[in-house]
């Protein structure tokens, strides 16, 4: 290029300056950091990176502790509502408007049937007793001996009963949502249903669930209400006209078990006097029927024993007195002691 | 400030596409006067050339992941207006980029460079180079613009220019050439003391 170009081209650049609009600068700087702070590659910033496990770590976290906290609960903790509704059995109106209205079994409600059962328990034996000596005491004199049998027979399913019952109640804590209620349901009368193993009562069956609850629950709660001893029930039916109920026959020693069932003392303690009435119960409850006390005289008499025979035969009077006579045959009426 | 520390137009680009604005800023304050003149000087519109102007931008940066120095980055910067020039006059229908040598155009061009030249007020008020230069320079053909335009505001060789308006090196020097005589030639009377 030669000089003139020089000049032309110096006198170009100075002529020459035109810029862009400021606006227009602007908006193509801001299209420009758009861009680059839009674009889906760009590294995330480091606060999300350091902090998004967060959230997930705090749902783990709960959900380990809610997890815990249900296995280490127990069961009837878990689900006590459910408990309760479903052990409340479907009562007739007739019963609800006879009886005041009782709570809803609770947490501590377990606990508390332990004790009741045991009181029950202790309170049968004793009731008996009582009973027994009641009826030694004064036989009817119209009763024939048939029914001073069939008194018999159901002393000693009684005395079964309440056996049963001692052994559950000796039995190690395996089952102690079910050994109650088997007890109770047993000395209702009604078949107890299977011991329930599963570690959750509310995950039973609602259809088993319910027909436990309604054979179980709604007869022996009606009577552990009305009367402190259920088992008592169906041996006052039995023993009809001599002692209508056991309530009647042993006034204070209801008054006893009741004060006792108030203290609700404690499970082993309760155990320990239940195994001590059971051996009581069998020595004293063994009611001899008089075709048996008869047989053992005649055995002893034969054996010899004219002693022995003669004490017997004098406690079969005494048991029996003004009725023994009817009772005993005649080559042993004639024998006096 | 040595210019070896500057980084080059490359360098800034790469960093643009990896997500550094400011690389763009720097990118943008250095070139954004020469396309702006280039684009001004061609369309003769400035709301015109402000339109193609953003959209030559915007085309940088939605094409700037796509960037590879392979060339200079001028060179890309200038083909991008080039092509956003060419599909404005194919859009408009008003004109095309022609050759100087066309002759079929000589009387056109002649003819502005006659009409810038022989206003009277113009004339009178406008004794000023650079007022008189711009007049030339838009009064030329559009090839022999264009070339004149790459070389002078984008700095661009001349086998760059070649390269980016596909035509041969010695055509652009040929046009280069024409341009500057048609513009010693207008501005004569102020030269006339350097011949």
């Amino acid at each position: 290029m030669s000089e003139i170009d020089r000049e032309l081209e110096a006198a170009w650049r100075a002529a020459s300056k035109e810029q862009p609009p400021a606006a227009l600068d602007a908006s193509v700087r801001a299209a420009a950091h758009r861009a680059v702070d839009a674009r889906p590659g760009k590294p995330k910033s480091w606060w999300w990176v350091k902090t998004y496990w967060a959230p997930l770590a705090a749902a783990a976290m709960v959900t380990i502790i809610a997890v815990g906290i249900v296995q280490l609960t127990p069961p009837e903790q878990v689900t006590p509502g459910v408990v309760a509704e479903r052990a409340a059995p479907p009562q007739p109106a007739e019963q609800d408007s006879r009886k005041p209205s009782v709570p809803p079994p609770t947490a501590a409600e377990p606990a508390r049937r332990d004790a009741a059962s045991a009181t029950d328990e202790l309170a049968r034996k004793r009731d008996a007793e009582d009973a027994r000596k009641k009826l030694a005491q004064s036989p009817s004199p119209t009763q024939p001996a048939s029914n001073v049998a069939a008194v018999a027979e159901q002393e000693k399913k009684r005395a079964s009963t309440v056996q049963f019952a001692a052994k559950e109640e000796q039995r190690p804590a395996a089952a102690p949502e079910g050994a109650p209620a088997e007890v109770k349901t047993q000395s209702a009368g009604v078949p107890a249903p299977a011991a329930r193993s599963e570690p959750f009562p509310a995950a039973q069956a609602p259809a088993e669930r319910g027909q436990a609850a309604v054979a179980a629950a709604a007869p022996a709660a009606a009577l552990r209400r009305s009367e402190p001893f259920p088992a008592a029930q169906p041996q006052g039916i039995a023993a009809g006209a001599a002692a209508p109920t056991l309530r009647e026959a042993a006034p204070e020693a209801t008054a006893k078990l009741e004060a006792a069932g108030d203290k609700a003392p404690a499970k082993p303690e309760l155990a320990k006097m239940a195994t001590m009435d059971q051996a009581r119960a069998k020595d004293a409850a063994a009611p001899r029927p008089a075709d048996e006390w008869i047989k053992l005289i005649r055995r002893l008499r034969a054996e010899g024993k004219s002693e022995e025979a003669a004490k017997e035969l004098a406690a079969f009077r005494a048991a029996y007195k003004e009725r023994a006579d009817e009772l005993l045959p005649a080559d042993l009426r004639a024998a006096k002691p | 400030m040595p210019a070896s520390a500057a980084p080059s137009d490359e360098d800034l680009m790469l960093a643009y596409a990896a997500g550094d604005g400011a690389a763009f800023d720097t990118l943008y304050e250095r070139h954004k006067g020469g396309v702006y003149r280039y684009l001004l000087r061609q369309c003769r519109h400035a709301g015109v050339a402000d339109e193609l102007f953003q959209d030559v931008w915007m085309n940088l940066i939605r094409a700037r992941t796509g960037y590879a120095p392979i060339a200079k980055f001028t060179t890309w910067l200038y083909r991008l207006a080039h092509n956003r020039l060419i599909d404005h006059y194919r859009a408009s229908g008003v004109a095309t980029l022609v050759s100087a040598d066309d002759d079929a155009h000589a009387d056109a061009v002649a003819a502005i460079a006659a009409d810038c030249g022989d206003e009277p007020n113009a004339r009178a008020e406008n004794r000023e180079l650079g007022e008189r230069l711009k007049r030339a320079v838009t009064a030329l053909p559009a090839a022999q613009r264009e070339a004149f335009l790459l070389h002078q505001e984008g700095g661009l060789s001349l086998g760059e220019i070649a390269e980016l308006t596909g035509a041969g090196v010695e055509t652009v020097k040929s046009r280069l050439r024409y341009a500057m005589n048609k513009l010693r030639s207008d501005l004569s009377d102020l030269y006339e003391p350097l011949r």
